[in-house]
């Protein structure tokens, strides 16, 4: 096919968000990364250029070279899905019509023009093959080739694609078959949306922010859900009842219907949190886990699989994979870290591989390389961009790198973390991160409020070594890429007093509940990652350093980033980063800097420069 | 946005998309399923959903 005889494809994800590009080369995942990291701007959502040139750069290959361009859905599909859901219910909805009208008129309607013409721009042939994947085939292929089984049953689940928010399907091999879907206006993730705005948060970005609220709360408002907003059978699958919704042709998620239901207006985005919220919060999230169980044990009944792969933004909730995993109606389970929208490039063009080229696959390991799929940065090439930039740095040996960190954090400092290749995927895991002593009281409010400019009430992920896991939390196995919760081992944890158990909502936060307070949230759960040597040598040491020097193997990861920004990408990103915020110390590499060594004038109002999310 | 295309949807939704919508009410035929409950399961077989020339087709 190829002068090397070597398949090389390119993925394509843009045009809503999370734009993003992966190359596959003979099946093997060589790049992938969200545009979002170069441009600087959360969620960007178009055509993923400077992705697609570092991505060559990188595999060092020239656009001649590929075989296959793919993009991860079907617009004209989408088309259809919009004529379809104005015409249910018209003559209402004619301001989202036009403004989707326009939108259609100017350019997504001639997608495979536009992106024949950016990828002409790139020095792409004209005549390559430009393909189109199903959303949820592009989903299923992210959650089921990359994983290590060779036969598995697999569930999408997302706002929509297409057609479909919902599908179930199989993999066998190098074959993968979607055999059912639910089809939109019936989402669980856009069930999800509508909590996650109607509760002050941005749709499409803050999801997470709802997850993390719900243990705050009590599920009281489960029996008003299943009662009057969705159908739900015994097999998982649902129905929901429109009439409380306004996502369809309206400029909201949910209407005035829905408002009444649940006791009033929605919160204003920024307004106090009260316990509405927080019991809002722990029923959708209720409901979430009993409709993927629901499903899971019906697709394990109809399948016989051993095995599940999932992704979709719905896998993105760590809570109820982690519910999935503990029911153990699957004896493993896979998730697609990069689940969202993203990882729909990749998925797309290792579905042409393997699927559509039939080749054959291997299976038996987990082909993400831990989600280090992105930029990586030399120590030349670092040192070269803080010169220009007249930060003060000093460059040391592996070995005084790891012992200055592990001073650092022992001392309570925070730590910006800039290692090794960027992470595929919306979780820092290691490489892009910034890191802290889990032991520290104080830690989880220091890097909510002066270092992230987050919400206080948001738990901190621990990253812990493999060997320890089992002995902090109740958890045995693997979560390399940080999507899934355990409780922390009672052994760990710290009895409440009375006046303790009686603290209401965000209060409860202030209470250290373990030994490891910054990464407990108040269920006494954690977003676990698992570090391995062989995925991650350089953060594993430094994990195993600070576990010999203060007998605690975890440590706190929180993405590199402010709240509203993408996390960082190259050096530049990760020193403003630095500069504009509280943290005390940044490790690129083998470079060392200190704040206090900084000149002043290099310091800058930072929180103000993202649009909060 | 300009007249024409504003012009463009005012004639797009009022002769498309509304007699779409009244003809597919007067047979009772239910796209997004906003009227249908159904007593077993609302899972839709792939087979069902998509036409055959596009099934697999990238």
């Amino acid at each position: 096919m190829l002068r090397d005889g070597s398949v090389k494809i390119l993925g394509i994800s843009a045009f809503y968000h999370d734009s993003a590009a992966a190359i596959v080369r003979d099946g093997r995942v060589i790049t992938a990364a969200q545009e979002e990291r170069f441009v600087r701007q959360k969620h960007y959502a178009g055509f993923p250029r400077e992705t697609i040139r570092w991505s060559l750069k990188q595999a060092q290959l020239s656009p001649r070279d590929f075989d296959y361009v793919v993009f991860y859905d079907k617009p004209l599909l989408k088309l259809c899905r919009l004529i379809a859901t104005h015409a249910s219910f018209a003559p209402a909805g004619y301001a989202t019509f036009q403004r989707a009208f326009s939108t259609w008129m100017r350019g997504k309607l001639f997608q495979r023009g536009i992106l024949r013409r950016e990828l002409k721009s790139l020095g792409f042939s004209p005549e390559i093959p430009l393909l189109f994947c199903n959303h949820h085939q592009s989903h299923a292929a992210s959650a089921f080739y990359p994983s290590p089984f060779e036969n598995a049953a697999i569930l999408t689940m997302d706002g929509v694609g297409e057609w479909a928010t919902t599908t179930v399907g199989t993999g066998s091999k190098n074959r993968l078959h979607v055999e059912k879907e639910i089809w939109f206006p019936h989402s669980l993730g856009l069930l999800y949306s509508a909590f996650t705005d109607f509760t002050g948060f941005k749709v499409n970005s803050a999801e997470y922010k709802v997850m993390g609220l719900a243990p705050y709360g009590e599920p009281r408002y489960v029996g008003q859900i299943l009662e009057h907003l969705i159908d739900l059978k015994e097999d998982g699958s649902f129905r929901m009842n429109l009439e409380y919704f306004d996502f369809c042709v309206g400029k909201r998620m949910t209407n005035e219907r829905f408002a009444r239901l649940f006791g009033g207006a929605p919160r204003q985005s920024e307004a106090e949190l009260t316990q509405r919220e927080m019991d809002l919060a722990a029923s959708i999230q209720a409901v979430t886990e009993e409709i993927v169980l629901r499903v899971a044990k019906s697709i394990a009944n109809s399948t016989g699989a051993a095995a599940l792969c999932l992704a979709g933004g719905v896998a993105l909730n760590c809570v109820a994979n982690a519910r999935l995993r503990r029911e153990k109606i699957f004896r493993s389970l896979w998730i697609q870290p990069a689940a969202g929208d993203a990882g729909g490039a990749l998925g797309a063009a290792l579905y042409v591989y393997y699927h559509f080229l039939d080749r054959s696959r291997a299976g038996g390991c987990d082909l993400m390389n831990g989600s280090f799929l992105g930029p990586k940065f030399e120590n030349n090439e670092i040192t070269q961009c803080l010169a220009s930039l007249n930060a003060r740095y000093t460059v040391l040996e592996d070995d005084e790198v790891l012992e200055r960190t592990i001073s650092g954090l022992v001392n309570g400092k925070a730590i910006g973390w800039f290692q090794g290749a960027m992470e595929f995927g919306p979780r820092a895991l290691g490489n892009r991160s910034i890191i802290a002593d889990p032991r520290s009281a104080t830690m989880q409010k220091v890097l909510n409020l002066k270092v992230k400019f987050r919400e206080s009430f948001r738990p901190f992920a621990p990253s812990v070594l493999q060997e320890e896991v089992d002995k902090w939390f109740e958890f045995e196995g693997d979560s390399p890429y940080m999507i899934l919760v355990a409780k922390v081992r009672d052994e760990h944890c710290r009895a409440m007093g009375e006046a303790e158990r009686k603290l209401f909502g965000i209060d409860k936060l202030n209470v250290a509940r373990s030994s490891i307070p910054a990464v407990t949230h108040v269920d006494y759960s954690a977003r676990l990652q698992t570090v391995r040597e062989e995925t991650n040598p350089r953060y594993h040491h430094l994990l195993r350093r600070f576990f010999m020097k203060t007998g605690c193997p975890i440590l706190v990861n929180t993405s590199f980033n402010v709240r509203g920004e993408p996390i960082v990408c190259d050096p530049a990103d990760a020193f403003r980063c630095f500069m504009g915020t509280d943290l005390d110390m940044l490790v690129m590499e083998n470079c060392v800097l200190y704040k206090q060594d900084q000149p002043e004038d290099l310091r800058r109002d930072y929180k103000s420069t993202f649009e909060l999310d | 946005m300009s007249i024409l295309l504003h012009l463009l949807a005012l004639g797009a939704f009022c002769l498309i998309i509304v007699p779409l919508g009244i003809v597919w009410r007067l047979f009772g035929y239910d796209p997004l399923q906003l009227r249908t409950t159904l007593p077993g399961s609302y899972w839709k077989r792939v087979s069902e959903n998509v036409p055959r020339h596009m099934r697999n087709q990238l």
